[in-house]
């Protein structure tokens, strides 16, 4: 079985769990309520269990399943997926905490300098974004940004 | 005669409103950030619109739809410079222009290219707003003789569509249509105004955002490929040299039938929801070929393999809005955004955007037009320095555009749900990308699960069981499904059965 069958699998049994909730979900909300999602449900229950069986039998599914994936990939392009992930996953929970202000203008100046920008475009590229969040959306604009975890505790 | 003063009334309202103060100075403004998007690689409409979301809040109407819509109709116009000069197209609208473009290029014709496309796709985009103002006479008829069950009907349509035509596997884009359906079923709005799978969370209980949502499963995938492709691009030797500019519009009307018939199939392309640019492209190329007395100089620097596709290109843009404006059907993914964007401008789709807003229809269609004039004008102007522009490092434009875009996401409901939700949207897309599940159909079931829902409900309660059997618009709506969805398998097997009686014979 290929990368790519596993992951079919691994996503329609996903999604099988997801139309069994989503059934189970509405039997206390009224018949009016029901209909619509059960309807969606069960389409999506019998569309899995079907799509399932095909990848289960080794029955091509489409001219696409037999492609490479990702999972393919040289070992550094993996590593680069990764660690995109890694920093994107960074600068969602910079800005949970600190706000887009503080964290949106480090996040740029730190990515430029760890993939070997010169500083000084790694500078101008946090104070773009500064001015962007602060100068731009905050003070010109009135844009209202949300309230940040740590918000009360910053000095700006 | 009334109604062809009303539209034509509307139709100077809604140019006299593009021109104005401040909507033209907007609307260049998102020309110009169109073209830079469109120039780099990887880059498209979608990340456009969550650098620009954050502008539009508290803007009139018309100056927020022409700062979008600025934007998005020129990101298809710029993509082919480097399709052309480096043979690397700027979004993937631009494949097909890509096979001509770079061999005229490496002949010495990269200006004739060039000029040929801008002419193309203004061109593109004429035809198509001129179909537009033709079909609505037709369009305002048939959208007040619609009741809540046609559009039901219409709406399950659209959704079927999307699903059967993208990406390869019609299960698979089932799959995705009823999860998309199941996504919007996540609300409070219940008819006892019990929450509906959001339990305790309050953010839920407005649904699931789109804006956010979109982003993370289209523009996150795109800069993560973009990060791990890093500087292939700079590699790649441009041939800058510029001449016979000239030439490209002598083309274009040398070739007016091929445009036209190039334009009207990429408007019908815009007209089907889930069909993309890509597929308007190719659609539009395959016309060319087709109808060319030597099919195989094509690819080896045909200019009508230059001018085709990037007229079904601009034209698939106006072709996409009819069914978004008319319907609250979106044509495609960046028309999501567009839908999602419509309550914060205080906008409505449906019969209003034909009736009472009618000059904000036209706004749009103009601003259209207008951006790829201006588009045009700037590129020929522009050009040696614009494809400078392409061989801008990875590690300089994924921070900015990650910052910006998370920034984007969170413009909807200014929550911190917003950011989870891009950043797990993002996740589940670069998956979906990779193992090809398509995301439109998704998407689709989303914008469209809360209105069929809405639909079904005034159906029944207003009809009975009449709204099946009582309305020969639904069967008919009915009969289109069917031919459209069942028709290709049937045919399919039936050729299958063919081929194998003919090898058995």
């Amino acid at each position: 079985m290929t990368y790519r069958h596993r992951i079919d699998l691994l996503l329609t049994g996903f999604f099988l769990l997801i139309a069994l909730l989503a059934i189970i979900g509405v039997q206390d909300l009224p018949s009016d309520d029901q209909l619509f999602p059960i309807t969606a449900g069960t389409l999506l229950l019998v569309a899995t269990c079907i799509y399932a069986f095909r990848v289960l039998t080794r029955r091509h599914v489409d001219e696409s399943s037999e492609t490479p994936t990702i999972l393919d990939l040289p070992s550094h392009e993996k590593v680069t997926i990764l660690k995109m992930i890694i920093y994107i996953s960074s600068l969602v929970l910079g800005v949970m905490l600190f706000g887009h202000l503080v964290t949106v203008p480090l996040f740029v100046f730190i990515y430029m300098l760890a993939h070997g920008e010169n500083w000084v475009i790694a500078f101008l590229g946090g104070c773009v974004m500064l001015i962007f969040v602060r100068g731009i959306l905050i003070e010109l604009m009135n844009v209202a940004m949300p309230h940040p975890l740590f918000g009360n505790y910053l000095p700006f | 005669m009334l109604e062809t003063a009303i539209i034509l009334s509307a139709a100077i309202d809604g140019l006299f409103q593009v021109l104005a103060w401040p909507a033209f100075p907007f609307m260049f403004m998102g020309v110009l950030v169109g073209m830079l998007l469109g120039l780099i690689p990887g880059l498209g409409g979608l990340v456009g619109f969550a650098l620009l979301i954050p502008f539009v809040v508290g803007l009139d109407p018309v100056v927020g739809l022409a700062l979008l819509l600025g934007m998005a109709a020129v990101t298809t116009q710029t993509d082919t410079i480097p399709a052309v000069l480096i043979g690397v197209p700027g979004t993937s609208a631009a494949m097909a222009t890509a096979l001509d473009g770079y061999p005229m290029a490496k002949k010495g014709e990269a200006g004739r290219a060039l000029c040929a496309s801008y002419f193309a796709s203004i061109f593109g985009t004429i035809v198509a707003a001129a179909l537009f103002i033709i079909l609505l006479p037709f369009l305002r008829g048939l959208i007040f003789s619609f009741g809540q069950p046609e559009f039901f009907m219409l709406v399950m349509f659209g959704l079927l569509l999307a699903g059967s035509l993208a990406g390869n596997s019609l299960l698979r884009g089932i799959i995705m249509a009823a999860v998309g359906l199941l996504l919007a079923m996540v609300s409070s709005t219940t008819s006892i105004g019990e929450p509906r799978y959001a339990g305790d969370i309050i953010y839920l209980w407005e649904g699931i955002p789109v804006v956010p949502l979109v982003l993370g499963l289209f523009a996150i995938p795109e800069v993560i490929d973009l990060a791990r492709r890093g500087s292939t691009i700079a590699e790649v030797a441009a041939d800058t040299k510029v001449t016979g500019m000239r030439q490209g519009l002598t083309d274009n009307i040398k070739n007016w039938w091929l445009v036209v018939k190039a334009s009207l199939l990429g408007a019908l392309a815009g007209f089907i929801p889930g069909l993309g640019g890509q597929v308007a492209e190719w659609m539009a190329y395959g016309a060319a070929v087709a109808s060319d007395p030597d099919p195989s100089s094509f690819g080896k620097g045909n200019v009508r393999g230059v001018i085709a596709p990037e007229a079904g290109t601009a034209a698939q843009k106006p072709g996409a809005l009819v069914p978004t404006l008319a319907f609250g059907i979106p044509g495609n993914v960046s028309m999501v955004i567009l839908l999602a964007v419509f309550p914060i401008m205080g906008l409505v789709p449906g019969p209003s955007m034909l009736n009472e807003q009618l000059s904000v229809t036209f706004s749009m269609i103009w601003t259209m037009v207008i951006a790829n004039i201006l588009a045009a004008i700037l590129a020929l102007m522009l050009q040696k320095w614009l494809i400078r522009l392409c061989f801008i490092r990875a590690s300089i434009i994924v921070p900015l555009i990650l910052g910006a875009m998370l920034i984007g996401a969170t413009m909807e409901n200014r929550s911190f749900g917003d950011v989870l939700v891009f950043f797990l949207a993002g996740l589940f897309g670069y998956l979906f990308k990779h193992f090809d599940w398509p995301r439109v159909p998704l998407i689709m079931g989303m914008i469209m699960g809360a209105l069929a829902e809405r639909y079904l409900f005034l159906s029944i309660n207003l009809h009975g069981t009449k709204w099946l059997t009582d309305r020969p618009l639904v069967w008919v709506i009915a009969a289109v499904i069917f031919l459209s969805i069942g028709m290709p398998a049937i045919m399919r097997k039936r050729q299958g059965q063919r081929t194998k009686n003919g090898s058995e014979a």
